[in-house]
């Protein structure tokens, strides 16, 4: 599970385009929206959605469910794991 | 006095002056000068190439300027180039046409006023602002532009030139409270040209 971590840390750095940030500053409980040193904004969300979509095939059809499975890289973790696309 | 500052992938130029030449060996001319700035601000590596520009160019140019007098509404911002944002719009038709897959983060370029959207969230100013497309930098309407805002309700404008395409990186900003002249202009140009 820290390795899935890990490499989901790596596709967030790539698909946010996180400078400078390497996958050991992500914190997996902090909220990653409000984490300063990331500077995400309401576009990083969307690009969540696209990654989500490329790299698992999962489509998140209902926004209102980013809130919560983007809260940070447990909840993404957890939000993958269940719905992965065999 | 009307203070100016251009960028290009060479170096750094304050009011005519060169400050800062580009390491021979840069990878990233816009990086480098973001690490020269000592800049914090994670955002700036997701901006398109104008908004980098923009943003870099006015850390230098603010060095110069007290704006402290202006409230956040009394500095207009005009701004303008040749070819638009046609280079992230590329980017942009690259990322659905051939890689599938529409990039939020660049779309959300794909409009050149989005510059000026940056350099206000930035240094949050909150005054009146336009984007212009002109044909080069000497048919830009600064002169008209400037003196009816500093006659109304602005007591500053910040302008300039911002362009990005396959062969071509270069940011001109200038700030000026008084209104201009032709002279003023002229010499505009010639830093602008340097």
């Amino acid at each position: 599970m820290d390795a899935f971590k890990t490499q989901l840390k790596e596709q967030i750095i790539e698909q946010l385009n996180l400078e400078d940030i390497k996958p050991e500053d992500i914190d997996n409980s902090t909220a990653l929206f409000g984490d300063e040193k990331l500077g995400l904004d309401s576009i990083d969300a969307l690009e969540f959605i696209v990654l989500l979509d490329q790299n698992y095939g999962i489509k998140i059809s209902d926004p209102s469910h980013g809130k919560d499975v983007f809260h940070s890289v447990d909840s993404l973790s957890k939000y993958i794991q269940a719905n992965k696309a065999n | 006095m009307i203070h100016s500052c251009k960028i290009t992938a060479q170096g750094v130029w304050i009011n005519g002056k060169n400050i800062y030449r580009i390491s021979e060996d840069s990878e990233d001319w816009k990086k480098e000068l973001y690490k020269k700035l000592q800049l914090s601000y994670p955002k700036f590596f997701k901006m398109d190439d104008l908004s980098k520009m923009s943003i870099l160019t006015f850390e230098f140019l603010k060095k110069e300027l007290v704006l402290d007098s202006f409230n956040d509404d009394e500095i207009a911002l005009l701004l303008g180039n040749k070819n638009s944002s046609l280079y992230t719009d590329n980017l942009f038709s690259d990322s659905y046409l051939n890689k599938k897959q529409a990039s939020p983060s660049l779309f959300v370029y794909t409009l050149p006023n989005i510059t000026i959207g940056e350099l206000a969230i930035k240094n949050k100013f909150y005054g009146e602002n336009i984007f212009l497309i002109a044909a080069n930098f000497e048919q830009m309407p600064y002169l008209e532009l400037v003196n009816n805002k500093l006659q109304n309700y602005s007591k500053a404008c910040l302008c300039g030139w911002v362009e990005k395409t396959i062969n071509k990186e270069e940011c001109f900003l200038f700030f000026t409270s008084s209104a201009l002249n032709n002279k003023d202009l002229n010499e505009l140009y010639k830093k602008y040209k340097n």
